[in-house]
């Protein structure tokens, strides 16, 4: 069907930036853990993006541009509802992802079974309640499949950054999960 | 490469970042030590866990619809058909699947039921195909251990590497996962034994040298198998008390399969061009 009536800016809008709304819903779904606010997510950031489309410089990273809407968009809306820091301390961090490698060690091979058992639910939530800034890359990197190149493109920041971020945000994220498989009888008492 | 060295590089090798010397060392040191080996695979299943569990959705037709209806566009059709393109993830390769810890491996090996042709059948040693149904079956029963538990290709294909005189192929079997490796040999020939589980099922896989097989002084197999090999088809038998065997050719690797399934389900987990099936006998 050939739209009648439609200008340049939409059809430009229609091909360059819609193509990528399954990277952003996916992305705000992650971040929100709410269907509801993911929608509510993603339209704003396509209607924020439409909005300033002339803004964007074309032939760059169209992807990067979109995810920096949405990013805003989600500091604005989520972020201080939820109360979270605007920044995470990463030495605070690294204490406790040092402490709880060494205490849990030895037991992890056994241990690695229960998360079968976990529901998808349960990884979700793991994932929503990692820090802001850990969430991010594990989102990108585990579930969207973007590069550490892309990654750091989005966030603007080094690539040992997006690197050292995954490391510890699965780390993280590990622990969480062992605790849910432990909570629910499933983990091995290591 | 030190430990210190080592854990830096784990999210690198995750993701498939680490090339040329770099892996090679990474994969040696995790060869030789089993505790930065277990730091590895446990941010490695983390990953594993993800991709498997997490699977990308779609974005919901309404959502699509009232963009294109917010942004004056009258054609939400093209929308949705633009929709459809190729997510980031689907470019991926489904590579990595559920990484199943050593435990498991040795534990499944020791509980699983001896199988009725559990003697070594030392008589037929230098048969390949006796050789690896008595691996097979010493697998089984237990006698028979990995001596290396991974469920890294790259680590197993580093326990393997410089010790054969023939490249081990660490296949990627379809909905399998490599679980462990054992190396022996016979007549002085180097033989690989690769487990595969998926479910509480196991593939068996044997390799040796061709060159050696078709020299039949040190290993032999029957004229008629050598024939079918050697026209580039695999050989197949599902004699073996509802097991199936195939053997294949990769250059200089005889390759052999062996498990408690029939011929196209097997087929449907390894690595073998169509052109070259069916080959049963």
């Amino acid at each position: 069907m050939k739209a009648i009536g439609k200008t340049s800016k939409q059809r430009e809008f229609e091909s360059e930036a819609l193509p990528h709304a399954d990277l952003l819903y996916n992305y705000a779904l992650r971040m929100t853990n709410n269907s509801a606010d993911a929608d509510d997510l993603v339209q704003e950031t396509f209607l924020k993006a439409f909005r300033f489309w002339d803004k964007y410089e074309k032939g760059t990273n169209i992807r990067a541009w979109l995810f920096r809407i949405m990013k805003n968009s989600y500091i604005n809306r989520y972020r201080r509802e939820a109360k979270e820091p605007d920044t995470v301390d990463y030495d605070e961090i690294q204490n406790f992802y040092n402490t709880i490698r060494d205490e849990s060690a030895d037991s992890h091979d056994a241990q690695d079974s229960a998360f079968g058992n976990l529901l998808d639910d349960d990884i979700a939530t793991a994932i929503a309640d990692l820090p802001e800034d850990f969430r991010t890359v594990v989102i990108l990197c585990d579930i969207e499949g973007l590069t550490y190149e892309e990654i750091a493109e989005f966030l603007d920041c080094p690539l040992g950054t997006v690197r050292s971020r995954l490391h510890r945000g699965r780390s993280l994220l590990r622990t969480r999960l062992l605790k849910y498989a432990k909570d629910r009888g499933y983990a091995v008492e290591g | 490469m030190n430990c210190r060295q080592f854990e830096e590089q784990i999210t690198s090798a995750v993701d498939q970042y680490l090339q040329g010397d770099d892996r090679k060392e990474f994969y040696d040191h995790a060869f030789r030590c089993p505790q930065c080996r277990k730091a590895f695979e446990r941010e490695r299943f983390i990953k594993t866990l993800l991709q498997r569990r997490l699977r990308i959705v779609q974005t919901p037709h309404e959502i699509s619809h009232a963009i294109v209806a917010e942004t004056g566009s009258t054609d939400p059709d093209a929308l949705l058909h633009s929709l459809q393109a190729p997510s980031p993830r689907s470019h991926r390769t489904a590579r990595f699947f559920l990484a199943v810890a050593a435990v498991f491996v040795l534990g499944f090996l020791v509980v699983s039921s001896p199988s009725p042709d559990s003697s070594p059948l030392s008589a037929q040693r230098a048969d390949v195909i006796a050789q690896s149904a008595a691996m097979y079956a010493g697998l089984l029963a237990g006698w028979m251990k990995p001596q290396i538990s991974s469920a890294e290709p790259e680590v197993l294909e580093a326990f393997f590497e410089g010790k054969t005189g023939f490249p081990v192929h660490v296949h990627s079997l379809r909905d399998y996962t490599p679980v462990g490796a054992l190396l022996n040999e016979a007549s002085g020939v180097p033989l690989a034994h690769l487990v595969y589980t998926s479910n509480g099922k196991t593939v068996y896989i044997y390799q040796t040298c061709w060159n050696t097989v078709q020299d039949g002084r040190k290993l032999k197999i029957p004229d008629q198998v050598k024939k079918t090999l050697c026209a580039g088809r695999p050989y197949i038998d599902e004699s073996f008390d509802g097991r199936t065997f195939i053997l294949w050719t990769e250059g200089r690797t005889l390759c052999g399969a062996i498990a408690r399934m029939g011929q196209q389900d097997l087929l449907s987990h390894l690595p073998l061009a169509e052109a070259s099936l069916p080959g049963a006998r």
